[in-house]
């Protein structure tokens, strides 16, 4: 089984942005674990980089952060460290194509499509209750679906 | 400032030469993943060292130290599609 990881959890897990962290991070843990594929999209690099960047940048200036560190040095350790974790899951050029076009948010339509490339049954781990998969296949979970897929009953 | 440096039994040796201003000093140094020996791993049954360890992932632990002691997230009103602007907007515009 693989798991793709959207943005908002990665940055979940790397900043205990939520209420509900322990149980991300609990589940995080348990897919490991568990042997299941841990990927992250390659398409939303980008935007995980500028976020993260700019929430370690804010939480610096509010003085919650104790590093010697520039924002920037420090939100790339951390990513390089998380990220050993992940597989990276490729997108192509023709998945742009395949985008219906009246899709809310092509970067989400990109996450399924890159998540559909994997072989095996593949679910995207989200926290976003809009995400809409492009392919109907692919599965769209949040960390209470999973640990309810993982844990024993 | 970064400099790299060689960790050699218990020392730091720089590879250029730098002068401190004071002897004793707190520094960060990052060491790979896969050259530490977890407490609860003996050298001769150590694992990759991203593998979990209990309830939290060792990967994930160990990235969250950087955000140093007392760190504690103080939530923003702004939703990630409005920092990814705002961001976009700095690098960008």
């Amino acid at each position: 089984m693989n798991v793709v990881l959207d943005v908002n959890i990665v940055l979940d897990l790397l900043l205990k942005r939520r209420p509900e962290y322990e149980a991300q991070s609990r589940c995080f843990s348990q897919l490991k674990q568990a042997g299941v594929q841990l990927w992250f999209p390659a398409c939303a690099l980008p935007t995980l980089d500028y976020v993260h960047q700019l929430e370690i940048k804010r939480l610096q200036q509010a003085n919650q952060i104790n590093s010697l560190l520039a924002p920037k040095q420090l939100s790339r350790q951390q990513l390089d460290i998380f990220m050993d974790s992940l597989n990276y899951a490729s997108s192509l050029g023709v998945h742009v194509a395949m985008i219906p076009k009246t899709h809310p948010d092509r970067e989400d339509a990109l996450i399924s499509l890159a998540a559909w490339e994997l072989h095996d049954e593949t679910v995207i781990w989200t926290n976003d209750k809009h995400f809409q998969s492009v392919v109907s296949q692919i599965l769209v979970y949040d960390h209470i679906q999973l640990l309810n897929l993982i844990e024993p009953a | 400032m970064q400099l790299t440096a060689l960790y050699d039994n218990g020392q730091l040796i720089f590879d250029s030469m730098i002068q401190l201003r004071q002897n004793r000093l707190p520094i960060v140094v990052i060491i790979p993943d896969h050259e530490v020996i977890l407490a609860s791993q003996s050298p001769a049954s150590s694992t990759k060292a991203s593998q979990p360890v209990g309830e939290q992932d060792a990967n994930l632990i160990q990235a969250q130290k950087l955000l140093g002691p007392g760190y504690h997230y103080v939530a923003t009103a702004k939703t990630d599609h409005e920092l990814l602007a705002e961001a976009l907007s700095e690098k960008y515009l």
